[in-house]
């Protein structure tokens, strides 16, 4: 028993270490689009963290959650974002004050992750 | 400490660094590989860890990871062709402007 | 049982060994095109591999069968994957080069 408890040690100690480097780079990107990325391979260290602990529920939400549904709202925000300042842009979205503005920064945000 | 348990740290330590680097860096549509391959590399180690822990329920995070991740994988490819396309002329954009006026 | 514990070592090792290879493939080899090989070794070999290796080890029954069917899932959704994610490569690749700045030719 104490075998396994030191291997689940050593296992605790490794998942940790991603944890906080996959936290750290996901705080540190700029970009949505690619912090989505980041944050699916976030989702997929802690779901590893939580099994190492021994608590499977807690990994099958977190798996479900951080790998799945995380990314995709983000990209379907900055797809919508984009899309809205694109349509101002053209002409025929130009009604709503919030909507510019938004829309203004997601053009903005789509200008710098082309160019960089 | 047995060989199942090692395995999963040595696959851990070693496999997973270069996937959260690749992940971390580069073109959006490039660090889908290194998400890809780490879901690959976080089955392995579930397994592993179910194997080495002597509970066989927790395999069940290895399946729905290998049914999750391949979709997660495709919807983010989705997303962003659809996403990076600076001009408006093909059949996602036109169905998003229909129901955005 | 002597010589099934040995086999066993034996699929485990192959593959860790796989899957490895593939994680330092992913970290050395140069280019987008060249890394999306790195994907093959470790979803068709390194995991199939690991999964038998599970199954030896439990011996015949419900358990060995959802580690096969594990394997067999990872091994189908691979080339699926691996081809969206090339498709979705070649297409900002294009658009980069569409806008001025052209890196390298697809395929």
């Amino acid at each position: 028993m104490s075998g396994i408890s030191g291997g689940v040690d050593a296992l605790v100690v490794v998942t940790l270490v991603l944890v906080t480097a996959a936290a750290t780079a996901a705080a540190l990107t700029r970009d949505p689009v690619r912090q989505a990325a980041v944050l699916s391979g976030l989702g997929l260290c802690l779901a590893l963290l939580f099994l190492a602990v021994q608590a499977p529920d807690v990994a099958l939400s977190q798996l479900a959650v951080g790998t799945a549904f995380t990314p995709l709202l983000i990209l379907l925000t900055v797809r919508k974002v984009r899309r809205s300042g694109r349509g101002e842009a053209s002409g025929d979205g130009g009604a709503r004050g919030k909507g510019d503005a938004r829309g203004d920064r997601g053009a903005g945000t789509a200008r710098r992750g082309g160019g960089r | 400490m047995n060989a199942w348990l090692i395995s999963a740290s040595v696959l851990l330590a070693a496999g997973m660094g270069p996937c959260l680097w690749r992940a971390c860096r580069g073109d959006p549509a490039q660090r889908l590989l290194g998400i890809t391959l780490g879901s690959a590399v976080a089955i392995a180690a579930s397994l592993l860890i179910a194997r080495g822990v002597e509970r066989t329920s927790y395999v069940d995070v290895a399946l729905v990871l290998a049914v999750l991740s391949p979709a997660g994988t495709l919807v983010f490819c989705r997303c962003l062709a659809g996403a990076g396309r600076p001009r408006a002329g093909n059949a996602p954009a036109g169905r998003g402007r229909t129901e955005g006026s | 049982m002597e010589a099934r514990h040995a086999v066993v070592l034996a699929l485990l090792f192959g593959g860790l060994a796989m899957l490895l290879l593939s994680a330092v493939a992913l970290l050395v080899l140069p280019g987008p095109y060249q890394r999306l090989h790195a994907l093959a070794p470790a979803t068709s070999l390194g995991l199939p591999l690991l999964c038998l290796a599970l199954a030896v080890d439990t011996g015949p029954g419900r358990s060995a069968v959802k580690f096969l069917v594990i394997a067999a899932l990872a091994a189908a959704s691979s080339p699926v994957v691996g081809i969206a994610i090339g498709r979705t490569i070649v297409e900002s690749t294009l658009e980069e080069g569409a806008s001025g700045a052209e890196s390298e030719p697809p395929a």
